[in-house]
């Protein structure tokens, strides 16, 4: 389980947070971009 | 690192175990995301739906090459498998049929750098439960006696368990309307 793999919390939440971010930006944004195709 | 993680706002790392220091510094990004997708306008007609899945392939195909580098590195120190979701979407399209925007540039979307296991580890945490939410769907669907929908490999996950268990990852993963789960499968039988 990731408790007992992850060593350093914070660097797991940055990535975290940054692949959430990820997901908004190419499930928001190119929802736009393929409605005005 | 992202602005809405704040040292501030952190919990002590230490005094909590690491999955759930995760779940709380993660829940407003998650919750937005949620909050950012109308799931029940993408399941409403297969045009929407296959627009939904190149969505995720922009997202998926990046990640998975990115993941693909760090690998070796995160199975070694974590014995973790990950199962593509690329091949899923892919096969998914090809189901649905031929569509002009397979073709088509879409946004890269800016993705963490897999430098490190920890790294690696909690991208995955966002992948994995992104992947809950679908198969709490399809089993909202089960619920209703329908058969599997064409085209609903990814969303409704590829029948393979990671080698650990990622049951209640996230606190909310099934926070998703499952009530969209029925109209995934009306307007998905109809392919």
């Amino acid at each position: 389980m990731l408790d007992q793999q992850i060593s350093q919390p914070e660097l797991a939440t940055s990535a975290a947070c940054a692949m959430f971010e990820a997901f908004r930006e190419g499930l928001q944004e190119n929802e736009e971009a393929i409605r005005l195709r | 690192m992202s602005a809405d993680f704040r040292k501030s706002d952190a919990v002590p790392a230490l005094e909590i175990r690491p999955l759930e220091f995760l779940r709380k510094q993660t829940g407003k990004l998650h919750a937005q995301l949620e909050a950012s997708v109308d799931l029940n306008a993408s399941l409403g007609s297969v045009s929407t739906y296959r627009s939904l899945l190149y969505r995720y392939l922009s997202v998926y195909r990046p990640f998975e090459e990115a993941l693909l580098s760090s690998i070796a590195e995160l199975h070694d120190a974590t014995s973790w498998r990950y199962h593509s979701r690329v091949t899923l979407l892919e096969r998914d399209l090809l189901a649905l049929g031929p569509d002009f925007r397979a073709n088509q540039p879409m946004r890269r979307p800016t993705l963490p750098k897999f430098d490190n296991p920890d790294s690696a580890l909690g991208a995955l945490y966002v992948v994995e439960g992104s992947s809950l939410g679908g198969k709490l769907i399809y089993r909202e669907v089960q619920r209703a006696g329908a058969r599997r929908p064409l085209g609903s490999r990814f969303l409704f996950g590829s029948g393979v368990s990671n080698r650990y268990c990622m049951e209640g990852i996230h606190g909310h993963a099934g926070s998703a309307d499952l009530t969209a789960g029925t109209r995934h499968q009306c307007c998905l039988r109809n392919v």
